[in-house]
């Protein structure tokens, strides 16, 4: 049936508020640095089928994946019938259910809350948060895991708050194997608390214009998603397209391995299909299938239509095939909580192959993940302390832009912690944070150059846990642009005890009390020639710093003067 | 007899108003802003004012003066290079941020805005400090004054200065100020440490780098405005409006200009409480609805609230300001029917050029103005009292072509739709004020001003289940008015954060009578008597852990008693009100110390109106849609019509000189001594 476009348009409205009230009281009343610092959160709204109604997704690897947790419990634990008012369903299982369509990694626990209007259910609020620490083996679930029992423990779907009451046992037995309790506890009853607000507020709505209205206005919303998504489709020209990336790219842990795609792409219709790519490997970088899928919708909507309302319709002309047990598909029990890892590849790796087919849209090679925390002690009360950061990186460039520089990539959206917050916290100290100089993908439109980081650890019994990636297969420009440089490691750099790390990846490194980690980022790949580069770019470029002369002069064929930058001599050919 | 006047420099227009010391009345006018010389708009309109009251310039007794020219000057860049010196290691924290892309995450070509200093003007000093305020690194002396020669050859006139936790130790960024002051005196040096002592070095940064952007510019203009007073015998200290919805003196905005950010919405708000608080009214909801946007904020118990999370241009600016959310629904925004099929309205605006498709400028654009005016509401012939003429075919044929074609609606089903739209995202931005914080809006008047506020207040008070509404007897003035109500204000801040049980209240106390000293030494500089003096203490608070603090008030006399026990109940309540939870055996934790020194200034005379004749007296008959479908003939009435204790009910007009009040059905309107509407919806 027809919804007037005016109530449609309100319910919407109403629906995103909603969502981002969610996450906005969950950040604000945080306690883990991962949630109050880096936003690691997100929220979506259901109707009451389990379909995805409107998010407020702050990474946008969470994008919809609210929704594939909500259909698993749904299937396969608490059928609609068995919900009661007051309730709050949680879990944090990557492998709840048959498959890995559940938590897209086991610190991200997923709360969801069903809205009843006179006794019938109406709508579902839900929020996943990721925690700081589930009681694994390293503080955070850092280090090198091979199977998914050392990534802490997992809280199969239960109601965590039955009929109203909080279940004091379950909340006794996660709060005794965490090493930080009062942080874990704070943030569980804060996010329980926000969708239990969120619930009213989404009653007020179903009381203003009646549960029908409402229920085709939500009928309407997916329609509508689903309607500007084909259409966003069509326009990608028909074909077969083709593409692979690799991971653990240096060798780390007996790389590299491969993922392979083939995109089918007819009509209104998208396949991505990624049969031949490797089997799940024993580390924590396979991605459960929840987490692929999130990277696919992600591709897709900068693809096509980043304003299209993200809903379950936009799910619908988006097929994906993801062999059981490979990279992309885990299966119990390996190891998933660097999953990111593989979804950044993936997003190069849909750009990468779908570049021929729209130049217009697609970014060069990003950056990818990057993880550099370290589990120390407190020197003066010996308390485990965990600091770091997602590390921003390059971006690719485009065909209108340069890559952004230093800015957290792709599928992760992490504010990246202040230099002062973090120092007030833990036993460290900064030596520097800085954009890296000569290190973009050179083009038309240049990479974003990395970030270096540097610090002095002085807590007791330090462990560097790192993560970069594309130390050695380079981030790729396209259509003649050159690669970003990779990522590095170096412990105590410039003095004689300086270290240089093998693999830009690992597991738990053990440092030293006064060590220095230093930790030069990823660049992004540029897009098209460096020769077409406008010269003013490149004399700005080098004016900031940002390239050397000799970088003007060999890759810009541009001679530069070294005080004014003025062009001295032009060697492009015309 | 003295006269104060106000004076609110717009984008197009410069409003101007005066009020006569002896009670005799407001005269308000606007005058068209002359952007190359903003200075002489001002003149223009004071020297026109003067006259219409024929009043000399020496009479003036008090004179304040808002400006968009710092934001204009982030939104659209300066041309005078601006450098940093910061700490080595540290150069590119401004280009850095907190590298998130919110909130534009899917959009690839998104990108955040150029820094104020390109990389070239970001230099680096060896120096270090710690967190609690040690120095680890001494400054290089040396290396400093090449920085500063280096940036002085590149045409540098401001210079922002920012270490790494320089907000706990400030030593290395005053022997910079030192060194600067004496190598090169005509310098303008902004140091972190003074413009904001917070830690969070890049949103410090930020707030020093917006600082030093601005102060040659605004020096210039300020010294300019100043000189032409003067010459002009403007004979009153001059006073400006700031961010924080007070008053400082012109003195005092060269010295931090940054503070200058949203002077004009922040008229409103003061103009908005200061007429409430005329009606004994304090719990109020703001509507300032103008051309382009909407600003709406939540003022509990008369005291508008602060945030020290705002931004301007995108660029974070940690001052307190008055917490406002402006959205993009104005007269102007624009509607149309996107790609799927929805009916959308904003963000864009029509602007003043071409403007709504009625202003007959060549905009073809339906707006919520012409949305308006094919409804009836608006009055074609009395726009801004008939200086413009609106042309309805116009807007017809835009509605018609651009919306009700598309999604096979009339005319008037696409006009009452764009309204409702419009309405909807001014809902969600007060809900995001008053429920997001744990408020309920129904405990609120919803105050609609501006030159649009009152025709959507009562829909917008209905949508939300508000039962009151006030609509000030000249709502295009509000702005300016509220000018001339600000009181003198510095906010003063320290970051201290312990325990709330381990704190020694000695040293809370020792501490804010440090602040306290600052604070009567900048009223003193004002030329703030003694007993209009007032001081205002608060605390940040959160639980250990947090990152967010919520700011409540503290008793500076009783601070032992405060310490140990009420300030900690009150926090625990607080924060279920915002949060839905409390942890009461969790610590509390103290982060910044704050104080507030407040200038009272003498209170505006509210004109009132004599006469109770019951009843009013419409000045026409007009017939408009009063809702989907519903075609009516509702009276219209102008101000001359109406008297003290005038009332009339739904629907009905009420046509102002630059504004137009639109009373719903189940809506009675009546009108006070000072000929405000009171509306209120029947069975409240």
């Amino acid at each position: 049936m027809s919804v007037d476009p005016v109530t449609l348009e309100i319910v919407q409205n109403a629906v995103t508020a909603v969502a981002e009230r969610i996450s906005t009281r969950m950040i604000r009343s945080a306690n883990s640095p991962i949630v109050k610092e880096m936003e690691d959160c997100s929220a979506s709204l259901f109707d009451s089928r389990g379909r995805l109604l409107g998010e407020s997704a702050n990474v946008p690897l969470h994008l919809n994946s609210l929704g594939v947790c909500l259909q698993t419990i749904l299937e396969e634990y608490f059928p609609t019938q068995t919900w009661r008012p007051g309730d709050v369903v949680i879990t944090n299982d990557p492998y709840a259910g048959k498959g890995s369509l559940a938590a897209a990694h086991a610190n991200d626990f997923l709360t969801f809350y069903p809205v009843y209007l006179d006794g019938a259910l109406v709508a579902f609020t839900g929020l996943m948060v990721h925690h700081l620490d589930i009681g694994s083996m390293w503080m955070g679930t850092r280090g090198w895991g091979v199977e998914i029992y050392q990534e802490g423990f997992r809280v199969p779907p239960l109601k965590v708050v039955d009929e109203g009451k909080l279940d004091d046992k379950l909340m006794a037995v996660m709060l005794n194997n965490t090493r930080v309790p009062d942080i874990l506890e704070n943030d569980l009853i804060s996010q329980i608390s926000s969708v239990q607000t969120a619930g009213e507020d989404l009653l007020n709505l179903f009381r203003k214009y009646g549960t029908d209205v409402v229920a085709n206005c939500f009928d309407e919303l997916i329609a509508y998603s689903e309607r500007r998504t084909r259409a966003a489709i069509e326009t990608i020209p028909d074909g077969t397209y083709t593409h692979e990336e690799p991971l653990l790219d240096d060798g780390a842990m007996g790389g590299p391995y491969w993922l392979r795609l083939k995109i089918v792409n007819k009509g209104s219709e998208i396949t991505l299909d990624f049969t031949g790519t490797d089997d799940q490997i024993q580390g924590p970088i396979n991605s459960p299938l929840s987490a692929t899928y999130s990277a696919v919708y992600y591709v897709l909507r900068c693809l096509t239509d980043p304003t299209i309302p993200s809903t379950e319709g936009c799910r619908a002309p988006i097929h994906v095939i993801a062999p059981e047990g490979s990279i992309v598909n885990a299966q119990k029990p390996t190891a998933v909580m660097q999953r990111m890892v593989t979804a950044h590849s993936i997003v190069d790796l849909i750009m990468g192959a779908l570049a021929d087919a729209m130049p217009d849209k697609v970014m060069g090679d990003s950056c990818g993940c990057g993880y550099n925390h370290v589990i120390t002690a407190d020197p003066e009360t010996g308390e485990r302390v965990v600091f770091g950061e997602s590390v921003p990186g390059g971006m690719g460039a485009t065909a209108l832009r340069d890559g952004l520089d230093v800015m957290s990539s792709h599928v992760t959206n992490f504010r990246v912690p202040t230099v002062e917050a973090t120092e007030i916290e833990s036993p460290m100290m900064f030596l520097r944070r800085e954009f890296r100089e000569d290190a973009s993908g050179a083009g038309c439109w240049r990479g974003g150059t990395g970030q270096v980081t540097a610090y002095k650890v002085l807590g007791e019994a330090p462990q560097l846990h790192h993560t970069s990636q594309k130390s050695k297969s380079l981030p790729q420009g396209f259509f003649g642009a050159g690669p970003g440089d990779g990522g590095r490691w170096v412990i105590n750099e410039g003095t004689p005890e300086e270290r240089v790390l093998e693999y830009a990846i690992g597991d738990m490194e053990v440092i030293a009390k006064g060590d220095t980690v230093t930790h030069h980022g990823p660049a992004g790949g540029g897009y098209g020639p460096p020769h077409e580069r406008e010269p003013w770019r490149v004399q700005a470029d080098a004016r900031d710093g940002l390239i050397t002369l000799a970088t003007a002069e060999k890759i810009y064929g541009l001679r530069l003067d070294p005080q004014t930058f003025e062009v001295k001599e032009n060697l492009r050919s015309t | 007899m003295s006269v104060r006047v106000g004076i609110d420099t717009g984008g197009t227009h410069t409003d101007v108003v005066l009020v006569d010391g002896s009670g005799g009345g407001v005269r308000a006018l606007k005058v068209p802003t002359t952007p190359d010389d903003l200075s002489q708009g001002v003149l223009d309109g004071l020297g026109r004012v003067l006259k219409d009251a024929e009043r000399p310039a020496s009479s003036i007794s008090h004179f304040v003066y808002a400006t968009t020219l710092v934001t204009n000057l982030l939104v659209e860049g300066s041309d005078i290079p601006v450098g940093l010196i910061t700490t080595e290691g540290f150069r590119d924290i401004l280009g850095i941020g907190r590298a998130s892309r919110k909130p534009n995450i899917y959009d690839i070509q998104w990108a955040p805005p150029p820094p104020l200093v390109p990389r070239f003007l970001r230099l680096v000093v060896p120096e270090r400090i710690d967190y609690q305020g040690r120095v680890v690194t001494p400054l290089d002396e040396e290396a400093t004054l090449k920085a500063i020669g280096e940036l002085v050859v590149a045409g540098v006139k401001s210079i922002a200065v920012c270490f790494i936790n320089g907000y706990a130790n400030p030593v290395h960024e005053q022997r910079v100020a030192a060194l600067a002051a004496r190598e090169c005196p005509e310098l303008n040096i902004s140091l972190s440490s003074d413009v904001v002592r917070e830690f969070r070095e890049y949103e410090r940064l930020s707030t020093t780098v917006v600082n030093a952007y601005v102060a040659s510019p605004l020096t210039r203009h300020m010294d300019g405005l100043t000189e032409k007073l003067a010459g002009n015998a403007v004979g009153s200290t001059p006073y400006t409006m700031r961010s924080n919805g007070g008053i400082m003196t012109f003195a005092a905005a060269k010295r931090l200009p940054v503070s200058m950010t949203h002077s004009g919405p922040m008229g409103g708000i003061i103009g908005g409480t200061a007429i409430a608080a005329a009606c004994g009214i304090s719990d109020i909801i703001t509507l300032d609805m103008g051309g382009t946007s909407a600003d709406v904020s939540l003022v509990a118990g008369g005291q508008p609230v602060l945030t020290t999370r705002g931004t301007v241009g995108r660029h974070p600016v940690l001052l307190p300001m008055l917490d406002l959310v402006t959205i993009g629904a104005g007269g102007g925004s624009v509607a149309w029917v996107d790609a799927g099929g929805a009916l959308k309205v904003g963000p864009r605006s029509a602007g003043a050029v071409p403007g709504p498709a009625c202003y007959d400028q060549g905009g073809d654009e339906p707006t919520v103005t012409d949305a308006n005016l094919v409804a009836g509401r608006l009055n074609a012939d009395f726009f801004l009292e008939g200086s413009r003429r609106l042309r309805a075919e116009r807007s017809e044929a835009a509605l018609r072509e651009k919306v009700a074609g598309p999604l096979g609606m009339n005319e008037g089903e696409a006009a009452i739709g764009i309204m409702a739209i419009a309405e909807s995202h001014m809902v969600n931005a007060i809900k995001l004020i008053s429920v997001e914080r744990g408020l309920d809006p129904r405990d609120f008047t919803l105050v609609g001003f501006g030159g649009c506020g009152p025709l959507h207040a009562a829909r917008l008070a209905e949508e939300l289940s508000i039962g009151r509404v006030l609509v000030p007897s000249a709502p295009g003035n509000v702005s300016a008015m509220g000018l001339l109500s600000a009181d003198v204000r510095h906010d003063l801040v320290r970051t201290h954060v312990a325990a709330l049980d381990d704190v020694d209240p000695n040293d809370i106390t020792a501490q804010f009578e440090d602040m306290m000293e600052r604070g009567v030494a900048a009223l003193v500089a004002d030329g703030i008597d003694a007993e209009r003096r007032r001081y205002l203490p608060a605390v940040d608070l959160r639980y250990k852990g947090q990152n967010y603090e919520l700011t409540l008030p503290f008793p500076g006399h009783e601070a032992g008693e405060a310490l140990s026990g009420t300030l900690g109940q009150a926090f625990h309540e607080t924060h279920r009100g915002v949060y839905g939870y409390e942890l009461p055996n969790r610590t509390i934790q103290l982060v910044n110390l704050r104080l507030t020194a407040i200038g009272e200034v003498q209170r505006i005379p509210w004109p009132e109106h004599d006469g109770d004749v019951s009843g009013a007296k419409p000045v026409a008959g007009r017939k408009i849609l009063v809702g989907p479908g519903c075609l009516e003939e509702v009276p219209v009435y102008r101000l001359a019509g109406l008297y003290p204790g005038a009332s009339f009910t739904g629907p009905g007009l009420v046509e102002y000189a630059g504004s137009t009040l639109f009373v719903p059905d189940k809506w009675t309107a009546t009108f006070d001594e000072m000929l405000n509407a009171r509306l209120e919806r029947d069975g409240k």
